[in-house]
């Protein structure tokens, strides 16, 4: 008897393009989100993962930790990081918060970090301080959001 | 974004038209409730990124859980008794 292979992609993705499909970490249980990292990065396929902070401050997506163990699990993954942060989170924790998300995605060599854009006119002393292209990859969001590369920050709270 | 982010709604369509316009004047990426169908609209309409999680993912929809087992028969319904 043998164990069914299990595949952790449906095959739709193949119809495109090298790096045109990226998995969502934030879809799969915790304990399979490092896993998912290295499946996606084999199959050439990015890597996105959704950070959400409610208005506490606390995250409810994809973790630091998660996200460290991916990057370990999958050292050549193409990442990118969705900052979600919550409408009543006060404008200073949401720049700490953003300066801690660039501050990681520096770290872990991160492709992209996006979030809405309207968060980032909210905090300024975060994000005035860019100085690379609009994005590395230079991929984009509708009206009202926006991509773009930000400098590391000196805290992480998050 | 198709839904509003981490929400687990489907995908809104009338975003593909938002797709098809931002896409001729920049890289569009695509995300939130992206089936496959709806990643093929969006290829079509010119997006050169498309997130997607339960739809491509199997660990994020597992197998059904199996049906479960028949309530232990109790004494008043042990007709098979004599």
């Amino acid at each position: 008897m043998t164990a069914a292979v299990h595949e952790p992609l449906r095959d739709w993705y193949r119809a495109y393009p090298p790096f045109t499909v990226g998995g969502s970490l934030y879809a799969v249980p915790p304990a399979h989100r490092a896993a998912t990292a290295a499946a996606l990065a084999e199959r050439d396929c990015r890597v996105h993962v959704d950070i959400i902070v409610d208005a506490a401050g606390r995250g409810l997506g994809v973790s630091r930790h998660e996200l460290d163990r991916a990057r370990a699990l999958a050292p050549g993954a193409r990442i990118d990081l969705h900052l979600i942060v919550a409408d009543a989170l006060p404008a200073a924790a949401t720049a700490e918060i953003v300066g801690a998300t660039v501050a990681t995605a520096a770290r872990l060599g991160v492709e992209a970090v996006t979030m809405d854009l309207a968060r980032i006119e909210r905090c300024p002393t975060a994000t005035t301080r860019s100085t690379g292209p609009a994005s590395r990859s230079g991929w984009s969001t509708p009206p009202g959001r926006a991509s773009r590369n930000f400098p590391p920050a000196s805290t992480d709270p998050w | 974004m198709f839904i509003p982010p981490g929400t687990k709604r489907s995908a809104d369509p009338s975003m593909l038209t938002e797709v098809s316009r931002l896409a001729a004047t920049m890289p569009t990426a695509v995300d939130g409730g992206i089936t496959a169908p709806v990643a093929a609209q969006c290829a079509a309409q010119g997006a050169t990124y498309i997130v997607a999680g339960r739809s491509l993912l199997t660990a994020a929809s597992p197998a059904p859980a199996p049906a479960p087992a028949p309530a232990p028969r109790t004494e008043t319904h042990r007709e098979d008794l004599p």
